[in-house]
């Protein structure tokens, strides 16, 4: 019953959370970085409700002093899915013991439940993490931080630029379909086939001017001396000791899981839940230990 | 110093030469503008400079190029744009990075500068060409006049010893365009730092250059100081255009060239208060469109804020207003392209528009394709096609024209289907001076029975064509009204014989065919 509690309440939590926000923090982005590397690893390494749980406490308390513009969305759209997990588990998850309605082919067991609720669990902590790392981690930081794994450079510009460029490509195919529509062509009825075929000059045309665009970067790129072997980056990550601090905290938080799982094993859910499997010690470190990542800190001074 | 011995090139595609046997020297510290009709080899010219040619484009090459001594042939575009910078014709596809100090410090990093002096540059480009403020912003939330200054700063922040500029103000409002020419003139005048400089706009370029090159069919048939060349070679039918200030003292007979305002003042004083104005009077039809109230938001920034606006039959409407001021979503919504918030448009028959960039409407094998598809007259096709000049062009690929011509193309294309109300957004672009003679008789004859907004920043191509006009700002139109009212009594918004006529003469001109007896 505890298990089915925490999972009401983490839901009920995830929006909740939205509306407080107490300080807007910022963190270095390779910490940011790092951290939804090792959220994302731990939360998949684990199924225990109990430490999935504690994880996601630590996530809300980071919402709340971090920014996060996307939290009220992607919250809206794990809940979408949390329906569709719920109904699939609980229909097809027919392994469990504890049997709460049987009816014709349908059989829902207790079992089923917690565990459809660890995986949404799993997708609200996941989410969570992505929201703040997308509000405080942008693009440019992004190539700094590829530019700090030794990442080739060719390949770095390759994804920026297509980045750069995606909506404004999206931005002429609409009106590229718009001067379709302008000449009288019919673009919408028909069939699928038709549809398709009576796009395609929208398609050459749009092939043509992408076709121009990448010829005139090529150039910019080529005048401003792009490649070159002496290039060197202008910024480039730097942490203090506060900060290296946090990151060996969240890789020592991901050994301590790591260990944990393979000399004491994975949660069980079928054919029963142990629900008296937990281990306080485990939960408060991995409430605790991702918190570290507020170690990473910028000064208004840096 | 660049210095040309014989050169010709021939790009790989090219059955003629597109530069033929080019002999040149410019100094550091030169104001060189390169002018030419369409085709005439200028873009070549610039890409044999900063080495894109032969290194980009490769095609037959002969004699030399070199650069403060390097032989460009010889050496990497990489070491070149240590001595050279370019800037282009389009201020969005020039931009690599996503942020304005980003932008700027990108071709110092590729130069291998150590941190400290990148920063230092940065910061001298953001203060130089004023834009510190920008600093951090996102490009895609720039102005068009913000993306080419963010260009130029990234351009000076190596400390080129030449600037090379394509068309630079093409895509900008009058303000914007003169901004970033006075900038140029200042990089000129304080650094000595040479530029070279494309431009089809005379009149707001040629008083600032200490020399002018004309190429034509690839060869350089005219260069040295601006008004002896002027007075020598006639660039009104070589395609380019006068100023029009100089036009006039060449109709009124003067043997002395003005450039700008005040030199025309100053040299026709006695002839300028003779001159007349011919009236003419025009009927206007029914009314075709009637816009109220009309309101329309991008997400939470709000465009249009109850805008009212209305064309008559055989009415020519000219829009005008700065960059970004919603004069583009406008055309979209009259042409049912986007959905109103709120308000009315009651029309009389189709509305239709063709859009800035003119390869939207392309997209056939051959621009006959292109213009004839929906058209069951044929004759039709050719008949526009022949008065808009590109009948010759009909077997071409959109691909092989200048941007000119596509436009011209694009237009035939939508005009063909004789859509009651005509929306030109920017035709101009590109278009040459007898380019746009041509198109402003086309939608005279047009407008007959019909009715056209032509939206632009192009002051001559609006006095010449439109009857009404109208400015549009804070999303409403704030002034509507004939032309010969609304051009006068504004500052900006004007040509450049109208601001001539401003202490003597009649007001009412605005361009050479309102004179009586001139032309």
């Amino acid at each position: 019953m505890i298990i089915l509690l925490l999972f009401l309440l983490s839901l009920i939590l995830s929006f909740l959370v939205d509306k407080v926000q107490i300080r807007e923090i910022k963190i270095n982005n390779f910490v940011v970085f790092v951290w939804l590397i090792f959220i994302t690893y731990l939360t998949l390494i684990f199924s225990s409700p109990y430490i999935l749980f504690s994880i996601f406490l630590s996530v809300v308390i980071l919402k709340m002093l971090m920014r996060s513009n996307l939290w009220h969305t992607l919250m809206k759209y794990t809940l979408y899915f949390s329906i569709f997990i719920l109904i699939f588990n609980i229909l097809l998850g027919t392994n469990g013991e504890t049997v709460l309605l049987e009816w014709y082919f349908i059989k829902i067991t207790y079992e089923s439940i917690f565990f459809s609720s660890s995986m949404i669990l799993r997708l609200i902590i996941i989410m969570g993490a992505f929201a703040i790392f997308n509000s405080n981690v942008g693009m440019e930081d992004l190539i700094n931080i590829m530019e700090k794994f030794k990442i080739p450079h060719k390949a770095i510009m390759t994804l920026s630029i297509s980045l750069r460029f995606f909506p404004i490509m999206l931005e002429e195919a609409k009106d590229s379909l718009n001067a379709l529509k302008l000449k009288g062509l019919p673009i919408s009825s028909g069939s699928l086939k038709e549809r398709i075929s009576a796009r395609y000059p929208a398609m050459a045309a749009m092939l043509n001017m992408s076709m121009e665009r990448a010829i005139q970067i090529g150039e910019a790129l080529e005048t401003k001396g792009y490649p070159s072997n002496s290039r060197k980056a202008w910024k480039s990550i730097e942490l203090n000791g506060l900060q290296k601090l946090s990151i060996i905290i969240l890789i020592v938080a991901a050994i301590i899981g790591t260990i944990y799982i393979i000399f004491y094993g994975n949660f069980v859910f079928y054919p029963k839940v142990d629900e008296a499997n937990y281990s306080i010690l485990m939960c408060i470190s991995m409430f605790l230990l991702p918190l570290s990542m507020l170690l990473g800190r910028v000064s208004i001074y840096d | 110093m660049i210095e040309f011995k014989d050169f010709s090139f021939k790009y790989a595609l090219s059955k003629e030469w597109n530069l033929e046997k080019v002999n040149l020297k410019i100094e550091r510290g030169e104001f060189v503008l390169v002018v030419g009709p369409s085709g005439s080899g200028k873009t070549t010219f610039l890409r044999a400079i900063n080495g894109l040619v032969p290194h980009f484009y490769n095609g037959e090459y002969e004699g030399k190029v070199k650069v403060n001594g390097k032989v460009i042939k010889d050496t990497a575009p990489r070491e070149i744009a240590k001595n050279v910078s370019s800037i282009f014709q389009d201020p969005e596809n020039q931009i690599v990075m996503e942020t304005v100090e980003r932008e700027i410090a990108f071709p110092l990093e590729n130069i291998g500068l150590s941190r400290d002096e990148i920063s230092k540059r940065v910061e001298e480009a953001l203060d130089l060409i004023n834009i510190a403020n920008l600093r951090k912003r996102k490009i895609e939330e720039l102005s068009g006049g913000e993306k080419q200054k963010v260009a130029i700063a990234t351009a000076i922040a190596t400390y080129p010893d030449f600037l090379l500029l394509d068309e630079p103000t093409s895509q900008l409002s009058p303000n914007s365009a003169e901004d970033i020419l006075s900038l140029l003139e200042r990089l000129n005048d304080d650094f000595g730092i040479g530029i070279i400089l494309v431009e089809h706009r005379l009149e707001r370029t040629m008083y600032r250059a200490d020399r002018i090159v004309v190429f034509s069919h690839g060869k350089i048939i005219g260069d040295g100081e601006p008004r002896i060349v002027a007075s020598k070679i006639d660039f009104d039918a070589l395609g380019i255009g006068y100023p029009q200030v100089s036009r006039l003292a060449i109709l009124l007979k003067k043997n002395f060239l003005p450039l700008t305002v005040k030199e025309g003042r100053r040299i026709l004083a006695d002839e300028l208060k003779r001159l007349r104005y011919r009236d003419e009077k025009k009927e206007y039809g029914r009314k075709i469109l009637e816009v109220a109230n009309l309101r329309f938001s991008y997400d939470k920034n709000a465009v249009l804020k109850g805008l009212n606006l209305n064309l008559y039959e055989n009415e020519i409407l000219g829009l005008i207003g700065r960059n970004g001021v919603g004069k583009t979503t406008l055309a979209k919504l009259l042409a049912g392209l986007l959905k109103p918030y709120k308000g009315k448009i009651n029309k009389v028959g189709k509305i239709s528009m063709v859009f800035q960039n003119p390869n939207l409407h392309l997209f056939g094998d051959t621009i006959y394709e292109d213009v004839s598809t929906g058209v069951k007259d044929k004759e039709k096709v050719e008949q526009i096609m022949k008065k808009l000049g590109i009948w010759e062009l009909k077997d071409k690929n959109s691909r092989d024209l200048s941007g000119g011509e596509r436009m011209l193309a694009a237009i035939a294309s939508i005009a063909v289907l004789e859509p009651k109300i005509l929306i030109l957004d920017e035709p101009t672009r590109g278009l040459s001076y007898s380019h746009k003679l041509n198109l402003s008789k086309f939608l005279k004859d047009y407008a007959i029975s019909r009715g056209i907004i032509l939206i632009s920043h192009d002051m001559e191509m609006i006095a010449r064509t439109a009857d009404r006009v109208a400015i549009m700002a804070e999303g409403k139109i704030i002034v509507e009204g004939e032309k010969r009212k609304i051009m006068p009594n504004s500052l900006n918004y004007t040509t450049q014989l109208n601001k001539l006529l401003s202490q003597y003469g009649d007001r009412r001109i605005l361009v050479e065919e309102d004179i009586e007896g001139l032309l």
